[in-house]
Order: C-alpha cells, then sequence, then structure tokens
C-alpha cells in the first residue's frame, strides 16, 4: 500500500505527535535504559 | 503523550534496517519498534518476548488492515480467480504485499501458476495496475481496495462500476508497533493503552498535543490513530509466506 521507504518517512512525521524525533543510529551511542528512566521507540529512516 | 503516560523519557532513534532493530531489541537497546507486516513476522520468529500492541488505522472504528482486490473490466467474462489463467495479469511490483503477494497466494489456492500459469504485467503501481485493467491493457489484475473503491473515482481517473471486484483478499495486517521482550509488562501494558486510547488525532488535538486535527498525522500517511493487535492477526503474512516461499518472508530489508 505504501512503501517501507514512505511509510519510514511518514512513522517518523507522525511519532512527532507522540514523542520527538532523534537522529542518533541504533547501536552508535545511546541506547536504552533497561529498566530504568528512558525507553527507546525505533523505525527505519528514508 | 507517551512521555508522560509511561513516565519516563521516550528517546526515538532511527535504525539502518529491521535486523538492527530486532538485534537492538534482543540486545536491551530497542524498547519500542515500527514494524512492516512482515518484518514484525519474522522479528517474532527471531525474538518470540516481542508483543505487537497496535497498529495505525485511517479513521475511527476502522480495522487495523486492508485487503488486496482481484479486478476486471466490467464487461470481462472473468468471474473468479481461476479464470485469470492464461490471461495477461497486472500486478503491482514484486515486493507489493497487496500488490503481489497476497495475489499469488490467491492464485496458487486457485489452482493457478502466477508464474507460468498467466502472463504478469508489473505496473509499477496500484493506480497503474487498476487503470490498466481498465483500459484493457491487461485482462485481469490486481491493487488495494482504497484505491479501486475510492482513489480512483474521486481523482476522476475511474467511473463507478467501471472495475469489477472479482476476488477479494482476507485481512492484511498493517504495520505493527511492537515492544521489546525484556520490558517490564507492567509498563508494556501502559504503553499498549497509551497507543490503543490516545494515539489518536482526537486525542491529541484535545490535549493539545496538535494544534489542530488536519495538522495531527498520526501512524501512516492520512492516518487517524493507532488501535490495539495481537499477534494472530499476523497469522495470514504467515500463511501466505508457506505459500509463495517469497523472499519478504525470509530476508529483511
Amino acid at each position: 500500500m505504501i512503501s517501507p521507504l514512505r511509510r519510514a518517512a511518514v512513522a517518523c512525521a507522525a511519532l512527532l505527535a507522540l514523542t520527538a524525533c532523534g537522529e542518533s543510529a541504533v547501536g552508535s551511542s545511546g541506547g536504552a535504559d533497561p529498566g530504568g528512566d528512558t525507553l527507546v521507540f525505533a523505525s527505519i529512516p528514508s | 503523550m507517551l512521555e508522560r503516560e509511561t513516565g519516563t523519557t521516550i528517546e526515538f532513534q532511527n535504525a539502518t534496517d529491521y535486523a538492527a532493530v530486532i538485534e537492538g531489541m534482543r540486545a536491551g537497546q530497542i524498547d519500542i519498534a515500527v514494524f512492516g507486516p512482515f518484518s514484525y513476522v519474522l522479528a517474532k520468529g527471531q525474538d518470540p518476548g516481542i508483543t505487537p500492541v497496535a497498529a495505525s488505522v485511517d479513521a475511527a472504528g476502522d480495522q487495523p488492515g486492508y485487503q488486496s482486490y482481484g479486478i476486471t473490466a466490467a464487461g470481462s467474462d472473468i468471474t473468479d480467480l481461476a479464470g485469470f489463467a492464461g490471461r495477461n495479469v497486472c500486478f503491482v511490483d514484486p515486493n507489493s504485499t497487496s500488490g503481489y503477494l497476497y495475489p499469488t497466494a490467491g492464485l496458487i489456492e486457485a489452482g493457478v501458476d502466477p508464474a507460468a500459469g498467466i502472463t504478469p504485467v508489473f505496473a509499477g503501481g496500484h493506480d497503474a495496475s487498476a487503470l490498466a485493467v481498465a483500459s484493457g491493457q491487461c485482462d485481469a489484475g490486481f491493487a488495494y481496495d482504497t484505491i479501486v473503491d475510492r482513489q480512483l473515482i474521486e481523482s476522476g481517473q475511474l467511473q463507478p462500476g467501471q472495475l469489477r471486484v472479482v476476488w477479494r483478499s482476507e485481512t492484511i495486517a498493517g504495520s505493527p508497533i511492537a515492544v521489546a521482550g525484556d520490558v517490564d509488562p507492567q509498563q508494556r501494558q501502559v504503553i499498549a493503552d497509551a497507543f490503543a486510547q490516545k494515539a489518536n488525532v482526537d486525542y491529541l488535538t484535545a490535549n493539545g498535543f496538535c494544534a489542530t486535527a488536519a495538522e495531527c498525522e498520526v501512524g501512516e500517511e492520512g492516518g487517524w490513530g493507532y488501535v490495539p493487535v495481537d499477534d494472530a492477526l499476523y497469522d495470514g503474512v504467515r500463511r501466505v509466506c508457506d505459500i509463495t516461499r517469497a523472499e519478504s518472508c525470509t530476508s529483511l530489508g
């Protein structure tokens, strides 16, 4: 229905209403704080 | 909204591909992720702890999914998928869920070889597939439901009744939001409830998260918001994979 790349772009934009879109790549820095104060929400960018 | 509901900071991260998302979930680096239907099934197979909690819908009350249609021109003598045998059949592209994978499963179930039993034509888009059928370039074809029922008619490219729907797929599950297996079950429920009850245009606008409903796009393009889903909704994807053995069922992109 919607291409994966288009869907990812839309997902990031749409999620702005829920939280903020960051730019860091998974695994490069940061990451989740298991059981702590941060939840990491991942999507595939276009 | 999610931060308020969960009492945590939400950090949004871009992953390079679904394989990285799955590995991140298994490694405790990712707590929540957006998957496609096929990548979710692959993820669940690799990490049974991953749990789908919600999928986006276009309007309040909608079901979290859509259908593929098998279509012919209104005057065609084709009345079902078996009648596609030996004909020029328009698909969307080989990676399209509703424009190829579900249709090929339907053809196989109808006794039609989707490669040798027809002449496949890849139109490149759902609109192109439907319009090629309407114009007679293809004897039959496939496209997703909304483009046949509404979009091409509203755009003036098709007249009502110009196409006939001779097959409807089972519901094709929408792209799920899934929670990692190591997230506390109580927190997982909070996340699920937040998506089900508050991640929608109505709530986000009424509570000041969006300035106006028109500016408030939630989920997929033009979406209204999210509704609950469970793993069983994706059994249709698993069945299509069993039938077609498609690359999408074994390879993460």
